[in-house]
């Protein structure tokens, strides 16, 4: 099936062509609710949601632009819903916080699971601000509408965010040295 | 592949995830499939109600047409039996007042005030009896002047206008109506069309075609008599019903309508009005179609929630607000507990309120019923079974929050569909106050088929109201 087949498919709700989307769309938009949640089985649980709100929502789809870009958009919205309001588990470091956005760090071929790894032992706040930012793109202005909070709490976020990974990262060189 | 490259956190992270992709267990799609398929079957109930509603209605339309057509015909057809009827009973009253007729005739000339008594002189007696037996039953139709005169022959009266009535209560319409003011009405007739017929009656020259005469006369006024005593349903099917109702509205599941993190929260249903006026025909002796127009008002209200200022953006999405800028935000219980261990959900400033906070939604409905109402029994008191559906318009609608003394709107609910449909069933009980006026008292419950726009919406709600009212037929 083609791309076009399959979305008019779905738009149609036909099964078939429900399964042939989740085939090819469900790697990169498990790779997202990986990044955004904060273990693999709310990741599990984001990337369902995620696809029964695509699945509904397919009729409304104006087959203009990418159907990629808008099935990942909607995936960020899913978990990004889910977890605006959530408690944030981990209690962060009251310290003053210097932007290590410049530093340099080594990169020793890192996992890419400890890297994953990593980002999901952030606090919610802060891996959805990391991830938005550095690896979607977003900018401070989008992420401060979309979480409900400002531009500067956007930005002290994300510093905290690299300042955590960037011990982590050293850390994690240094022991393997 | 390995290298020892120096770059910053940003970029490490950006390459490393660039294409990143990873297929997730087997077992999420199989969750998918089952969710879906949970959702279609969801979607097929909707259906099938939507579709019963729509049939139901339709049913209803097409017997309104039918019957309505075939109601107009029996009442003229029924007027040409009854009258048919009439001429043939004739037999058998004859025998019944045979004896006393003389006397009845003397009660009856008694009440003219026009002296003539030419109706006193005996007349040979098989045309007597066709005329007399027509001048009783015309009597007996028109309210009867038992004057207080002739104490004894009152009561031959009575007995014979009893006796009259019990006879023709084989004709169905016309007896229950007249029973009641011909025995006890003491109201005199019109004189002048007594005494007019009789003046007719004494006019012609000869017995033969006097009685020929007066029959064609007693025939046509037996008609008018009978169109009149059908009234019973055909000519008076229409009832008005203004009413006013207590409405209870709650849910059958638990869920939320303003937002879904408050799904699990404790609610309370409230009690409200609604008012309006319906409209009942008759479409036969115990089939009624009704409907009419009501206001109705809505509401219900979610505790445990937790009140803060902060920007629209993190408010709730189900709800317009009047601003752009910083509103109420109402949020579960704990929420700020919970965030404020990080120190960063600074956006949203708790609210200091004394008081358990609430949020409240009152929604008010515009609601025309279409429903028929299946008579059980009907005498002084009645009861009938009522079913059907009403289409509700969405007139205003609001979600608010209070704690103790503190009360703010927040906006408008967007969720909520403009036209929707309910499905109603109850019953309705009467009290008989008179021929026209009934005191009503009609229960009924109403489930709300597709009230929101937002088909995840868990929320499941009916409202149970008593209609009250009196009602007028005519």
């Amino acid at each position: 099936m083609t791309l076009d087949q399959i979305i008019q498919g779905c738009k149609k709700k036909d099964a078939k062509a429900q399964a042939e989307l989740y085939k090819r769309f469900s790697g990169v938009l498990y790779a997202i609710c990986l990044r955004y949640s904060p273990n693999r089985v709310e990741a599990e649980d984001n990337l369902q949601d995620a696809f029964i709100t695509i699945f509904n929502k397919a009729e409304q789809f104006k087959d203009k632009g990418s159907f990629e870009g808008w099935a990942k958009r909607i995936t960020v919205n899913t978990v990004l819903q889910k977890y605006r309001k959530q408690k944030v588990f981990a209690i962060a470091d009251e310290a003053q916080i210097e932007d290590t956005a410049d530093q340099e760090i080594s990169d020793n071929g890192l996992p890419l699971d400890y890297l994953l790894g990593i980002i999901q032992e952030l606090p919610n706040r802060y891996r959805l601000v990391f991830t938005m930012y550095v690896m979607d793109g977003y900018s401070h202005k989008e992420i401060g509408a979309l979480l409900g909070i400002s531009d500067g709490t956007s930005k002290s976020n994300l510093a905290r965010a690299r300042g955590i990974l960037k011990t982590k990262i050293d850390q994690y060189n240094n022991n393997s040295v | 592949m390995i290298m020892k490259q120096k770059k910053n956190i940003d970029q490490l992270f950006k390459e490393r995830f660039a294409n990143h992709q990873q297929a997730p267990g087997a077992h999420v799609w199989d969750q998918i499939q089952a969710r879906l398929k949970e959702q279609k079957r969801d979607r097929g109930i909707i259906i099938w109600w939507r579709t019963a509603g729509v049939a139901a209605t339709l049913a209803l339309l097409l017997s309104l047409a039918g019957l309505l057509g075939d109601s107009q015909k029996n009442s003229i057809v029924e007027q040409q039996n009854d009258v048919q009827k009439q001429t043939n009973i004739a037999p058998e009253i004859d025998k019944t007042i045979e004896v006393p007729l003389p006397e009845y005739k003397t009660v009856i000339s008694a009440t003219n005030k026009d002296s003539r008594s030419k109706t006193n002189t005996p007349r040979p007696k098989p045309r007597d009896n066709k005329t007399v037996k027509k001048e009783t039953l015309s009597v007996k139709n028109k309210e009867i002047a038992v004057s207080n005169t002739s104490g004894k022959k009152n009561d031959v009266v009575s007995s014979k206008i009893l006796t009259v009535a019990a006879v023709t209560s084989k004709q169905p319409p016309i007896v229950k109506e007249n029973k009641a003011p011909s025995t006890n009405s003491v109201i005199v007739p019109p004189d002048n069309a007594v005494a007019s017929t009789k003046t007719e009656k004494t006019g012609n020259p000869s017995p033969k075609k006097q009685s020929i005469f007066e029959a064609i006369e007693e025939q046509k006024q037996l008609e008018s008599n009978q169109a009149v005593a059908t009234i019973k349903d055909q000519n008076n099917p229409w009832e008005i019903a203004p009413n006013i109702a207590p409405v209870y509205f709650n849910t059958l599941s638990q869920g939320s309508s303003i937002d879904a993190s408050f799904a699990d929260n404790a609610q309370k249903g409230d009690v409200n009005i609604s008012y309006g006026i319906g409209i009942r025909y008759a479409l036969s002796d115990r089939l009624k179609i009704r409907s009419g127009i009501n206001n109705v008002a809505l509401s219900y209200s979610t505790s445990d929630i937790e009140l803060g200022d902060g920007p629209v953006s993190a408010a709730l999405r189900n709800i317009d607000y009047n601003s752009d800028g910083i509103v109420v935000i109402a949020q579960d219980l704990g929420t700020f507990a919970n965030q404020n261990q990080d120190g960063t959900f600074g956006e949203i400033t708790p609210k200091s309120t004394n008081g358990e906070a609430f949020i409240s939604q009152n929604i008010s409905y515009y609601e025309v019923p279409l429903e028929l109402s299946y008579t059980l029994f009907d005498s002084t008191f009645g009861l009938d079974v009522i079913g059907g559906v009403s289409t509700l318009v969405l007139g205003d609608n609001q979600v608010s929050v209070t704690a103790g003394s503190y009360s703010e709107l927040l906006g408008a609910a967007n969720n909520l569909s403009s036209i929707s449909f309910a499905s109603n069933i109850g019953l309705g009980l009467h009290y008989k106050m008179s021929s026209r006026f009934k005191i009503n008292v009609e229960p009924m419950f109403k489930y709300q088929l597709n009230p929101y726009t937002d088909s995840s919406v868990s929320y499941k709600p009916f409202y149970l109201g008593i209609y009250s009212g009196l009602s007028f037929r005519f």
